[in-house]
């Protein structure tokens, strides 16, 4: 009963055009700006009422080179008309093998849900469409026709993500002819036919592009997002959402820094005490079954779930149970202070070399990781950040130092972490039944000029850069053959920009990281500038890394997205341009994920959104 | 090799999903930091809970009292199914409805202490919840039959409302507290028979918050055997409603009874420094839902604020529903589904009372205006807006896309804000009016052929002296129209600081926000010559800056540095006068002139422009920053930052408790120094510590 008593004489409406609108609460009245597509923009203008304009959806989908697909496919051409219809009545037909077939029906499950998320009054799986419809439209159909080639199951480096989508128009049936030689380039194909349906406001139905072909695959095997869930712990649901989001992206990889000096939230059956001394409180632990959840959700999201260990240094809590049970010291330097002289950051802790039972422990985490996350393709080893200090102050691994006759040097200590990285790397092997998978080290001490390759094997390595994007030793590493995935703070760090945690200022990596630089970071360019190559097969990749020492589950959604969006087209598409030409598209796809249910961050004023090219620089 | 763990204790841990052992840490008290031990099995259990409610001279009270605190170490356990009003005496049965309200409010917070409690269910008390849960209202019988039928009426009317709007698997309503994890059972008998009594006495009828409305309160918890009562005195509602607030920080869970726990005994006086506490939120740039609004109002009160400044337009969008110019709205809001109509209002204005906030409009100009103004030159009014041509380059016209500013000299512009104004009457019935004045734009004004003309017209120059009594025709005939609005009601408009508002503007009439940065000099002379200030300083109360590069990849008008919540913390007003020369800034002395600094400074306010905010980002954007506003505000510390780690231990506990309040308040820390409170410290703050230790 909105306004409905108001109609006085002031009112300036006719009154019967506003009655109308007042009974539902909303206007029912169709908008009064339209939009035209010119010159590849929609351009907002009062609707007349004579020549029926587009709703902004409609010009959205239609307008530009690839309307609002995200990321950017390959190639595409989309079609300047759509079709409507009520999402009830969605068919499909697979061609598959067994094992991909259920994972299609899965994706499919999923996407349909993704068109009921379009309403905007989606709520818990379920929406209202309440229309009124014209014959047309009850009658109309969506059809999808995928065919899987492959059999591939499982995410690789090597897995072809490729597809090709044709969507066509006959009668009263919509064909979206679905290609792919995996199934995750076909589950791509689907996110991106539901980036080519949108809400129609004015007849409360959904329309789809009648006609438009993408033939698309990714630019880098490897497009990531690093979590930290020991700073702060993030609960199961925040994870899917992270992981739902990461999918509609088409990032493939989370990767997963499960633990850290400061906690230790993962459940382990054989060594439950890591948990129970390490874990925040008993309410904030990932059990197994979390783990094994965690790892099939995303499988199904065309995503590898990828555990870091981190070690030697970032351990701490947790360990402390092992001196009780007389396996001596696991960790040094536990919470040990002044923190500033042990370590990068408080609490302190490493793992204590001297001590032989710590690598039967360490085997022991491994031993149960790979099972939770199998069958692993990489695994992470972390491997940043050591504090030689922490380790050269300790009596224990000092005197154990001397007796070996190893030196107490700084080059002594490298290359007894050198021996520790090895013995891992053969706990790990051994714990993956015999079988090599890649392992992944951060840049440190390690990598460091003239040393990477003296301690470390550029088949058996892969080296994750987080220096910035102008230091000499990427081209070192490139140059001396060494796969690398990048994540250079200066653009890919999103923990970035806010107030310093220890002490007064903002912190060390300020400013923030804007959507606009996570999108202009080009790993090929960088590796241009330094080296004059492009090194494309080196180069496997990128990932945006969530630090977690100032964000948890309560704001997760809005610091990952929607600069998550931003890393994806640069790592899907790796366009020539910058940011600018991407701008509308973005935007688009935040709120794209915001009707999926993410709380992505809004990077404009809506008015932005509906003056498309009118907040310039 | 796996056996070395005892395999039957841990067992449990995984059927239930948490574990059953006890928890392996215990706190003690040590110099006013909690620290964390290993928990001796034989020994006694401190959980951190407890050790922060106790912990220090002000516990984790947030904003720390002025007046007297003593707390005692010890806590009592009780279930919140005990808790119970004995009394609420007050001689005005508005204030009982607003008293019943504030008790279920502050129940709810207790409940919401579980760990079990779902998140998603932490959401504002409605009026609908208020009707069906009250198992205190019916206290009070001698409820006045007016205000009953009223609130009947209400609660029909929401009903009809969710009924209207399409909603699938709807719950019924029911009792939230039917849903609390505390109904199960405790196996303590001693916890089960414990009962708390709230007792509240209020003297004066207030029932609307106003500038010199007396928010003082006493608090006092007694515990004899098996009654704890806590004993609440206040002038006003608003003082008691804090006082609830207090009671609310000196309960925490109690992990072992499945109960919480109370401080045993207090005493605590306390009042505000300054009367003005406020957050200007701007819906303009992008909408907020009434429930985000509502969730922001029940934020805002746990931390004491008290003025709620809601920039409702802006040249990006009108989303106010206007009864008498509803084309503002139907041109002017991004779209239907995004309007505040006045129903909305009306609920988030009592909403906001209930919580000790007042609400302050702002319809404000000239600058700032373009959406919702486009109809009227169709029906032949002429250009109400200027500059919103969008084929002229906006940064020739504004400070930001999209321009647009109101036209002064077309005479069709001031009866329709006049009408605007009489919308907010209805709809606020507010104490104060923004009227906005920033960002003019001259330039605008300038490119304008029909100001260009009148001004030949009337033999002036294009110079910025006729175009500050442009903006002085639009301001007065603006405060005029205010005035007749207001039809005899006193209502104090609000204007920000600028050099025309020194020059043009009433000191008298007005109330003058600041906003310019920390120290610049011109802020003393607002004071010197008797402005009634609030303080608004951007470059260390603007919550916005965080990610601010929406327009291009640049940040504009902001710090170098984000303002972090020390910024926020240390950025004193009266501090800032003395520095800059007003004397006794700090003092209850008069000066020359018969003022007093004290009174002219009414307070302060954060604010969020909403370039590249909306609800999604709002809360983690605002809290826990404003948090250490808000005790600036009402202690005003003197010494700005002493003992840092002691006030951020404070703090990252009010985080946490907002966050179990459904409050999605960004952390400061890894959990870790929650857990470890002054282990995350820098070297100073470890010498300073290490140095007191020392000395003792």
């Amino acid at each position: 009963m909105r306004g409905s008593t108001t109609c006085s004489a002031t009112c300036l409406l006719a009154c019967v055009v506003l009655l109308i609108p007042t009974t539902s609460a909303f206007f029912s009245l169709p908008s009064p700006w339209g939009y035209k597509c010119v010159n590849s923009t929609c351009v907002k203008e009062e609707n007349t009422g004579v020549s029926q304009a587009r709703t902004l959806n409609f010009c959205k989908l239609t307008c530009g080179e690839v309307g609002v697909l995200w990321p950017r496919p390959t190639k595409a051409v989309v079609g300047d008309n759509v079709v409507e219809f009520i999402p009830t009545n969605v068919t499909q037909k697979t061609t598959c093998q067994q094992g991909v077939c259920s994972l299609l029906d899965q994706a499919v499950r999923i996407f349909k849900d993704n068109l009921h998320r379009h309403h905007p009054e989606y709520s818990k799986g379920w929406a209202t469409w309440v229309g009124p419809w014209d014959p047309a439209t009850i009658a109309h159909k969506l059809h999808l026709d995928i065919t899987v080639e492959g059999g591939e199951t499982r995410l690789g480096l090597n897995t072809d993500e490729s597809y090709t989508l044709r969507v066509s128009t006959s009668g009263s049936t919509t064909t979206a002819q679905i290609i792919a030689p995996s199934y995750f380039g076909a589950r791509h194909a689907l996110e991106t036919l539901t980036q080519l349906t949108e809400y129609e406001e004015n007849r409360d139905t959904l329309m789809v592009v009648n006609d438009a072909t993408v033939e698309d695959s990714p630019a880098f095997a490897y497009r990531g997002i690093l979590l930290d869930t020991s700073r702060n712990f993030f609960d199961v649901k925040s994870i899917e959402r992270t992981l739902d989001a990461m999918a509609a992206n088409k990032l493939n990889t989370f990767h997963w820094h499960i633990t850290d000096s400061h906690s230790f939230p993962l459940y382990l059956e054989t060594l439950p005490k890591m948990a129970y001394y390490g874990a925040y409180s008993s309410r904030q632990v990932y059990y197994p079954a979390d783990v094994r959840h965690l790892v099939e959700y995303g499988r199904v999201r065309g995503i590898r779930v990828l555990p870091e260990f981190d070690a030697p240094a970032h351990v701490g809590n947790g360990f402390q149970w092992g001196e009780k049970q007389g396996l001596g010291k696991l960790a040094v330097c536990v919470n040990q202070e002044p923190w500033q002289s042990y370590c990068v950051e408080p609490p302190c802790g490493q793992l204590n070399l001297a001590n032989p039972k710590m690598y039967d422990v360490l085997g022991q985490i491994y031993n149960e990781m790979v099972e939770l996350f199998s069958p692993i393709d990489l695994f992470h080893y972390g491997g940043d950040e050591v504090n030689l200090n922490c380790w050269n102050t300790t009596d224990e691994i000092t005197s154990w130092m001397d007796e070996n006759n190893f030196g107490r040097d700084a080059d002594a200590y490298y290359n007894q972490w050198s021996v520790f990285q090895e013995k891992s790397r053969q706990l790990l092997t051994a714990a993956n039944a015999g079988k090599e998978v890649p392992g992944i080290l951060w840049t440190s001490h390690l990598t460091e000029e003239g040393r990477a390759d003296q301690y470390l094997d550029p088949t058996k390595y892969i080296i994750q850069i987080w220096t910035t994007g102008t230091d000499k030793l990427i081209g070192e590493l490139l140059e001396k053959n060494f796969r690398v995935i990048f994540s250079n703070y200066d653009h890919w760090y999103l923990d970035c920009g806010f107030g310093a945690w220890v002490g007064e200022g903002n912190n060390w990596c300020s400013p923030y990281k804007g959507w606009q630089a996570v999108y202009d970071n080009n790993p090929h360019e960088i590796a241009a500038n330094l080296t004059g190559n492009t090194y494309t097969n080196s180069i496997l990749g990128g990932e945006a890394a969530l630090w977690s020492e100032q964000v948890d589950e309560t704001s997760l959604d809005s610091r990952l997205w929607p600069r998550g969006a931003a890393l994806a087209e640069r790592l899907w598409t790796n366009p020539s341009h910058n940011w600018e030409p991407a701008e509308t598209r973005l935007i688009h796809q935040r709120q794209r994920m915001v009707a999926r249910g993410i709380m992505a961050d809004r990077i404009q004023p809506q008015w932005c959104h509906q003056n498309e090219g009118l907040c310039y620089l | 090799m796996k056996v070395f763990v005892a395999a039957a204790l841990l067992a449990l841990a995984a059927a239930e999903g948490y574990f059953r052992l006890p928890n392996p840490y215990s706190y003690s008290c040590q110099d006013g930091l909690c620290v964390k031990e290993e928990r001796i099995v034989s020994g006694e259990y401190n959980s951190l809970d407890k050790c922060q409610i106790t912990c220090g001279e002000y516990g984790s009270i947030w904003p720390q009292p002025t007046g007297k605190v003593e707390l005692s170490k010890e806590t009592v356990s009780f279930s919140p199914l005990h808790m119970r009003v004995t009394k609420a005496a007050t001689s005005d049965n508005r204030v009982a409805r607003m008293l019943d309200n504030a008790i279920q409010h502050f129940t709810r917070t207790i409940h919401f202490l579980h760990p079990d409690f779902p998140q998603t269910e932490k959401q504002p008390l409605t009026p609908e919840d208020f009707e069906n849960t009250g198992h205190f209202n019916q206290k009070f019988q001698n409820e006045d039959p007016a205000q009953q039928e009223q609130y009947r009426q209400r609660s029909e009317y929401d009903r009809n409302q969710l009924r209207q709007r399409p909603r699938y698997s709807r719950e019924e309503p029911e009792s939230f507290i039917r849903r609390s994890p505390f109904l199960r059972k405790r196996s303590n008998p001693g916890v089960e028979s414990h009962n708390v009594n709230i007792e509240i006495t209020v003297t004066a009828s207030d029932h609307k918050l106003r500038l010199d409305t007396d928010e003082s309160y006493n608090l006092v918890i007694q515990t004899v055997g098996d009654e704890t009562t806590a004993t609440i005195l206040a002038s006003t509602y608003y003082g008691a409603r804090h006082a609830l607030e207090t009671l609310s920080q000196l309960i925490a869970y109690d992990d072992i009874n499945n109960a919480v726990q109370v401080v045993r005994d207090a005493q605590i006086q306390d009042a505000p420094s300054f009367r003005y506490r406020g957050f200007m939120l701007d819906t303009g740039r992008n909408f907020y839902p009434k429930e985000d609004l509502m969730k922001l109002l029940d934020s805002m009160a746990y931390n004491k604020m008290n003025y709620f400044h809601w920039h409702i337009n802006d040249a990006a969008s009108f989303p106010m529903y206007s009864n008498r110019v509803p084309k503002m709205t139907y041109y002017g809001a991004y779209d239907a589904r995004k309007v505040y109509y006045p129903e909305d209002i009306r609920e988030i204005v009592e909403y906001a009372n209930l919580r000790g906030i007042s609400v302050i409009p702002e319809i404000g100009g000239p600058a700032h205006n373009a959406a919702g103004w486009q109809w009227a030159q169709k029906e032949g009014k002429g250009k109400l807006a200027l500059c919103t041509d969008s084929n002229e380059p906006w940064f020739e016209l504004s400070k930001e896309p999209p321009s647009g500013q109101i036209n002064p000299i077309n005479p069709e512009v001031y009866p329709i804000l006049g009408e605007l104004y009489r919308d907010l009457m209805d709809y606020f019935d507010p104490e104060m009016v923004h009227m906005g004045g920033d960002d003019v734009s001259f330039k605008c004004w300038q490119s304008s052929e029909e100001i260009q003309q009148y001004l030949s017209q009337t033999k002036r120059e294009s110079t910025s002296r006729e175009y500050f009594e442009l903006w002085n025709t639009y301001q007065s005939s603006a405060y005029n129209k205010l005035q007749e609005a207001a039809q005899g009601r006193q209502v104090t408009p609000i204007i920000y600081s600028s050099s025309f508002a020194r020059n043009y503007i009433d000191k008298d009439s007005y109330v003058f926000q600041i906003s310019e940065f920390a120290n610049e000099s011109v802020i003393a002379d607002y004071i010197k010559n008797g402005y009634k200030v609030i303080f608004s300083n951007q470059d260390q109360w603007n919550l916005g800056c965080l990610t601010n590069t929406w327009v291009g990849d640049k940040a504009e008008n902001c710090p170098s540095e984000v303002p972090t919540w020390e910024n926020f913390y240390r950025n004193s007003p009266l501090d800032m006068l003395e520095y800059l020369g007003v004397n006794n800034a700090r003092s209850d002395i008069q000066q020359a002139d018969g003022t007093n600094t004290k009174n002219l400074v009414l307070g302060g306010e954060a604010t969020l422009w909403s370039f590249d905010t909306d609800a999604n980002g709002l809360q983690s954007k605002i809290w826990p920053r404003m948090s250490a506003f808000a005790e600036r505000l009402w202690t005003d510390p003197q010494s700005s930052l002493s003992g840092t780690s002691f006030t951020q231990k404070r703090l990252n506990i009010q985080r946490q408790r907002m966050v179990y309040r459904g409050i999605a308040a960004d952390p400061l820390q890894p959990e870790f120094c929650l857990q470890d409170e002054g282990a995350c410290f820098s070297r100073e703050q470890y010498r300073a510590r290490t140095t007191l230790n020392n000395q003792q």
